[in-house]
């Protein structure tokens, strides 16, 4: 158990100076800008939702932006460096949360330990934290987190605090509100149980919401529900580097109608999956198969997003996981490269001789399709076995085919959309 | 599983290759080109994602700089004729680069050739206004053309 634990806490500290060299390295730019502009307006008493595409997220991470510019001010430190703390510190504590509950599986301490460090040594979860800033692993914490007390059959209170500890999740990000129904649907529970689970987790996103809706209602549901993300990643970042072939053009002009088939079509196979995955035991896996089929189907997605399904491959304990993260890590250098260098190297940036350089498209291009391949692949691999068509009763078993059948037929738009952006790359 | 392998090859074909072999519109066509003495397109050129491979091959195999200088001729005509205007500047750059080497070679078969370009470039640089990006462009490299006489 000590050798466990000398690895895991090497592993940590190991970790920690790459994400401390990237963190001082980085500057106040992209999302952290817009973090710092967001919070300064809460500090001067506005909304800031009242500036749209500002701060697209649920409110509860402008309280945490806000508190670090009083404590950079207080400290005299700059406010991207003490920003980035938070998602580092969530991946730390998603390291140790990861290695608890490996442990609590029966998984012997030292490969439980290296597992763990997946986690935390991750290219993925380094870059997201510590070079861009996103603060996806708070939220993926707390989602963890939930799963381990709904989990845990042993504490009883578990079981009033998964849904509020979801609920502050979702008011994190809104990611986490697509995994609530596998949370509703998990296990053998009474209805009371669930409809407890819900309501729970309502009113804690509803207490976090109700200041800001009630200074402005509109504004901030239209920047939190109006927001469907970009597409810098996935299968429309393929089509895209595609179209860049054209005339050096790095806008999708069809990004719009992607974005909408997709959410369809995201709507359709995530509904079916929480039919087939409905009383089922393995929650995690129930999570999982709706992230990846998030990441395979639906156009606009961001880089943080890859990070998503890190924790639960890692505590599912599947290889693919290596595949994804060596597909994500190429696909991030295309992208950090291309698009934006400053996110990636900082105040190095400018080794790679600026912004837009073509040969970083190539990049961008290849390693996304590998990038949506593997999502595919792990999708198809995680989904195999898991759900057995046969032993679903009659009435099941039909909206199964009538659900299938509708998510098919919401693929045909998109594809019809692929044809017509390839067809169009050759004018 | 042959199927799949046949579905791959397909794709690759007409996600690499079709946009740059059957469906641009052309400023002129290519019995034009042909007419003013150009020989053919690079079947790959720098709009294209698969370039960079190419220009590592050109450095793994030390294609020497005359073939060089000739081939990124080829690939500046392709982009100005194909009016990919987005990818003009880097065309214009890699062509006047090794245009720099053979002017200092003093190579008595790329001056002989040199006249023939200039024709093609001038033909090329009329198809913009006057003046405009894309115009200034390619009178750069024609500039740096004429210089090998």
């Amino acid at each position: 158990m000590n050798k466990a634990y000398l690895i895991l806490i090497f592993g940590i500290l190991l970790s920690v100076l790459i994400r401390g060299f990237l963190t001082i390295t980085g500057l106040e730019v992209g999302d952290v800008k817009n973090m710092h502009d967001a919070a300064n307006m809460l500090l001067s008493g506005i909304n800031p939702y009242t500036n749209p595409h500002l701060y697209p997220y649920p409110p509860l991470f402008v309280f945490v932006e806000s508190a670090t510019v009083i404590l950079s001010n207080f400290l005299g430190g700059s406010f991207h460096v003490l920003i980035k703390l938070w998602p580092n510190l969530a991946d730390i504590l998603i390291t140790l949360l990861i290695f608890k509950f490996l442990r609590r599986e029966k998984v012997e301490p030292i490969p439980a330990a290296l597992w763990s460090l997946v986690y935390i040594l991750n290219p993925v979860t380094i870059i997201i934290s510590s070079a861009h800033g996103q603060f996806d692993s708070i939220v993926s914490l707390l989602v963890i987190l939930s799963i381990y007390l709904l989990t845990d059959p042993a504490k009883k209170y578990s079981r009033f605090l998964s849904p509020v500890i979801l609920g502050i999740a979702i008011s994190f990000k809104a990611n986490p509100a697509m995994i609530l129904p596998v949370f509703l649907l998990f296990g053998k529970r009474s209805l009371s149980e669930r409809a407890r689970f819900l309501l729970l987790t309502c009113i804690t996103i509803g207490i976090i919401f109700v200041p800001f809706l009630l200074l402005n209602f509109k504004a901030t549901l239209s920047s939190v529900f109006g927001y469907s993300g970009v597409s810098d990643f996935g299968y429309a970042a393929v089509l895209r580097a595609l179209w860049y072939q054209i005339n050096a053009e790095y806008w999708l002009p069809q990004a719009g109608d992607l974005l909408s088939a997709s959410k369809i079509s995201f709507l359709l196979g995530a509904s079916l999956l929480v039919i087939l995955t409905a009383g089922k035991d393995n929650l995690i896996k129930g999570c999982l198969l709706i992230y990846l089929l998030f990441l395979t189907v639906f156009s606009g997605q961001s880089a943080q997003y890859s990070l998503w399904v890190l924790p639960l491959g890692i505590i599912l304990r599947q290889k693919w996981i290596f595949t994804y993260s060596f597909a994500a890590l190429f696909a991030y250098f295309g992208f950090y490269l291309f698009f934006a260098p400053e996110l990636l190297l900082g105040q190095y940036f400018q080794i790679v001789g600026g912004f837009f350089q073509p040969e970083y498209m190539t990049i961008y291009f290849f390693g996304n399709l590998m990038l949506w391949a593997a999502t595919l692949i792990w999708f198809i691999k995680t989904l195999k076995g898991w759900v057995d068509f046969k032993s679903l009763n009659p009435f099941l078993k039909k909206i199964v085919i009538a659900f299938t059948a509708l998510f098919f037929i919401s693929l045909i738009p998109i594809l019809n959309l692929v044809v017509e952006i390839l067809k169009a790359s050759g004018d | 599983m042959k199927c799949f392998k046949k579905g791959v090859v397909l794709t690759l074909f007409l996600v690499f290759f079709l946009p740059t072999a059957v469906f641009a519109k052309d400023y002129l066509n290519l019995s034009e080109l042909n007419s003013l003495g150009f020989t053919n397109y690079e079947s790959i050129n720098s709009n294209s994602l698969l370039y960079p491979f190419k220009k590592i091959q050109e450095k793994i195999f030390r294609v020497p700089d005359n073939q060089i200088f000739e081939t990124r001729f080829r690939e500046l005509v392709f982009i100005a004729n194909k009016r990919k205007t987005g990818f003009l500047g880097e065309a214009v750059g890699s062509y006047i680069s090794i245009t720099g080497k053979m002017i200092e070679q003093q190579d008595q078969d790329i001056k002989n050739g040199a006249q023939t370009k200039i024709k093609i470039l001038e033909k090329l640089r009329d198809g913009y206004p006057a003046n405009s990006l894309p115009w200034i462009q390619i009178q750069q490299a024609l500039d740096t053309t004429e210089r090998l006489i």
